[in-house]
């Protein structure tokens, strides 16, 4: 009977149950530092990204981490309380990978002078945080920032890594910074003289001055800078070849001269990206008209064209979600992007401001994917435009449908230069190969006076680039330095420079993302920003959901599963009773 | 093993003999449900996931469990049977085993009777949902849920009155799963709120429900379930 377990039994059970709780607190502890996990997200989210594994298993010399961590100040916060354990989970998985190359030096200058000078000296400073202390804010100071090391080279220095989310890509940044062999450069054809349209103060939008502007593009620069070098490229000259892309989005400065050297760029294999905007901000009458300036025989002899539109959409930038779309500036999602494509993997969406249109019809020899399109309930709208009027869809159906906004030509382009006259003032002096050095290299070097005798034979209608009738004004090259045709290289086309310009990268930040991934999957071919990318968000609710499929959702998910095991429970019952009335 | 499965078929059968399970089920499911989609608006919030529903789970545990395990042994108790019970040819620890897995069992019905839950949020998703955290947000709160319904069986086995069974179990479920909450570490000095941390419920389900699957959670969960469950045998022994 159990009334009558031995009092003895009892106590040596009881003594058994403490031996084998404290035996699994003893199994816990011990399974602190021996462990194992397992990710089973198909991001990888809580995983080393492949790019940082293959980064760090790169590595032949010591990388040498310094984390300067205030873990009890952060602790002591409810709300950071669990940062200090990420960081060191994280940092522990780059040091696994690193296998033997990356050493972990974690060190808490709170109570330490030496460290906290230490950290000091090294670039790590103390920053203030705002916490809480039971039902008031407090400020609060901690130290957060990791110091790399690598051979005799200058330290990298993360003065504040968090959020952890971030610190993976900023970790792998930072090393690839460090133990780099060449430096990747991104040209701009303009920086000082930034496009300054101001369509959207026209627009209305608030606070919107040259001054945001200009803050706009040192923030991009700002941004790219932590993984580029970018260089001004004065298009009055050849655009030097150590420049790995070249970003073109100031095309009203763009006159012959600067399309030949645009032109030889690509022609010597170098990358462009092309920003473009269809329409042009009329500061008299606050309106944008079509743009009369954008070089167009040139970029329909390599595949493309602007059009002289702007688009909008339905689906569009929304400040208050509770009020429809003033502006209706184009939000272009993932779901219609190419694919195919890994130049836009992981982004999410961005937003580009009375943009325009592009059309691609490529040249023999070069390969054209639309990259991004606008949603179907897109609209366009050409001529004059007043920025300042309310915005309206339109209510004819038959006005709606998609528009290519951003795409790709792939392969060996022509020179636009290769049959025609060359540009007054062009310099030749200082182009390196020779004639046979091209030709050594498997590029096709054209004679450029024949050429332009044929081209006006052949094309008598067609304007040349000198404006002037074929070689009228021109000066002539040097034949052997006009290269003909390039070897395989890509052009991105943006139908928009307004987007980088006058969208404020806080305020949007997918569209800086959008820009970096493009300029760093163009240039190193690199996963780097796909670490970045990654996304830790879940999918986002389908918008053409109707009113009645969402309540039928909402109540179908509350009630229809409750509503059947009720009824089969009562069912149950009735027929037991019934059973046994029977 | 077989004495465990009858008094684990025997316990689990009763909860259908009467409508007391349908009914435990109905407003188990009628909460995840309210709490999911309504409270607030699931399409207000954009977004196409279940992490709310994994984070609303231990606290609608926090009633379902109690619930569920009250009558376990303060009924026994209560109309004189334990006396029977414990007199059988069992071990006591079968025993305890065996109403731990009828409560256990309940409680996985429950659960995969949410399954409809996550094919609406896939049916409303603008991009496929990751199905890996799905599964272990699952797996995480089946863990969490065997050691509310551990720690419940514990209370039940402390009194004969399923009333103080129930809010004895709430209180202690509600305890371990709070205490290594980062609003209440906060208020520990350091060594102790990491203690806190490592031997509360919530912060092991945080991880588990995120899509990691962690030797540590796993360990600790089994542990606390051994814990409990042993505690529950000596309870027993001890009230006998």
């Amino acid at each position: 009977m159990a009334a009558s377990i031995p009092k003895r039994r009892r106590a040596a059970f009881a003594f058994t149950v403490l031996l084998v709780v404290a035996n699994l607190f003893v199994l816990n502890w011990i399974a602190r530092d021996h462990f194992a996990r397992l990710d089973v997200t198909s991001t990888k989210a809580f995983t080393l990204h492949p790019a940082t594994i293959d980064l760090l298993e790169g590595l032949d010399d010591l990388v040498t981490v310094r984390a300067f961590v205030s873990e009890r100040a952060f602790r002591d916060q409810p709300q950071y309380a669990t940062w200090p354990r990420m960081l060191r989970d994280l940092l522990e998985e780059f040091v696994a990978a690193g296998r033997g190359q990356v050493r972990l030096e974690v060190k808490d200058p709170t109570d330490d002078p030496d460290v906290a000078r230490e950290a000091r000296t090294a670039g790590v400073r103390e920053v203030q945080l705002q916490g809480r202390d039971d039902q008031s804010a407090v400020v609060f100071k901690a130290y957060a920032g990791l110091v790399l090391s690598y051979g005799g080279r200058p330290d990298e220095v993360l003065p504040f890594v968090f959020p952890v989310e971030q610190l993976e890509y900023g970790l792998a940044l930072s090393m690839s910074r460090l133990v780099r062999k060449r430096t990747v450069t991104i040209g701009f054809n303009s920086l000082r003289e930034a496009p300054k349209g101001l369509a959207l103060r026209y627009a209305g939008a608030a606070g919107m001055d040259e001054n945001d502007i200009d803050r706009n593009w040192r923030l991009i620069r700002q941004a790219l800078e932590r993984q580029f070098d970018i260089e001004k490229v004065p298009m009055d000259r050849e655009v030097p070849a150590h420049v790995d892309l070249l970003v073109v989005h100031n095309v009203s400065g763009m006159d012959e001269k600067a399309q030949f050297y645009l032109d030889q760029y690509l022609m010597s294999g170098g990358k462009l990206l092309v920003l473009a905007d269809g329409t042009q901000e009329n500061a008299q009458l606050k309106a944008l008209t079509a743009r009369n300036n954008v070089p167009d025989a040139l970029f329909a002899h390599y595949g493309f064209e602007i059009a002289r539109n702007i688009v909008f959409d339905r689906q569009a930038y929304q400040p208050d979600p509770r009020l429809p779309p003033r502006y209706w500036f184009p939000k272009l999602l993932s779901r219609y992007f190419d694919p195919e494509s890994s130049l836009l993997n992981g982004i999410d969406e961005f937003h580009l401001m009375l943009p325009s249109s592009i059309r691609l019809n490529p040249p023999e020899g070069v390969e054209a994917v639309v990259l991004a399109k606008t949603t179907p309930s897109a609209w366009s709208q050409e001529g004059f435009f007043d920025v300042r009027r309310d915005m309206t869809p339109p209510e004819n159906l038959d006005e709606y449908g998609q528009f290519d906004m951003v795409g790709l030509l792939e392969g060996e382009f022509t020179s636009y230069f290769a049959n025609r006259a060359l540009p007054e003032g062009v310099e030749t002096s200082s182009r390196g190969p020779t004639r046979e050095e091209f030709e050594k290299a498997g590029f096709e070097v054209e004679d450029a006076d024949d050429g332009a005798d044929e081209e006006r034979d052949d094309e008598p209608d067609e304007p040349s680039p000198s404006g002037g009738g074929g070689t009228g004004g021109g000066t002539q090259i040097a034949p052997m330095f006009v290269q003909a045709r390039s070897p395989a290289t890509k052009i991105v086309v943006i139908g928009n420079t307004r987007f980088l310009a006058e969208g404020a990268p806080q305020q949007f930040p997918g569209n800086l993302l959008f820009l970096w991934a493009l300029v760093d999957r163009l240039t190193t071919g690199s996963s780097l920003t796909d670490i970045r990318n990654r996304s830790l968000a879940p999918p986002s609710i389908r918008a053409d959901l109707t009113p009645g499929a969402r309540a039928a959702v909402r109540y179908g998910g509350m009630l229809g599963v409750p509503a059947l095991v009720l009824l089969l429970g009562l069912g149950s019952v009735v027929w037991r009773r019934a059973r046994r009335g029977a | 093993m077989s004495h465990v499965l009858t008094v684990a078929g025997k316990e689990f059968h009763c909860y259908f003999k009467t409508p007391v399970g349908s009914i435990f089920l109905f407003f188990f499911l009628l909460l995840c449900g309210l709490f999911f989609f309504f409270v607030p608006d699931y399409f207000s919030l954009g977004e196409a996931s279940l992490r709310r529903f994994f984070d609303l789970l231990p606290w609608v545990y926090l009633f379902f469990a109690p619930a569920v395990a009250m009558k376990m042994w303060a009924e026994e108790r209560k109309i004189g049977t334990i006396e029977t019970l414990l007199t059988r040819p069992v071990a006591d620890h079968r025993i305890v085993l065996g109403k731990f897995l009828a409560s256990f069992g309940l409680l996985v019905v429950a659960l995969a009777l949410t399954a409809p839950i996550p094919l609406l949020v896939a049916f409303t998703a603008a991009s496929p949902v990751d199905v890996g955290p799905v599964l272990t947000g699952y797996l995480g709160a089946a863990l969490l849920g065997a050691v509310y319904i551990a720690i419940s069986l514990f209370a039940s086995a402390l009194t004969e009155s399923q009333i103080v069974a129930f809010i004895l179990g709430l209180v202690l479920c509600f305890f371990f799963f709070v205490i290594g909450l980062p609003d209440v570490v906060g208020i520990f000095p350091r060594a102790l709120a990491e203690f806190l941390t490592d031997l509360s419920l919530g912060g092991h389900f945080a991880n588990i429900q995120r899509g990691v699957v962690d030797t540590r959670d796993l360990l600790y969960y089994a542990t606390m379930l051994t814990v409990f469950l042993l505690l529950n045998v000596l309870a027993v022994r001890r009230r006998a």
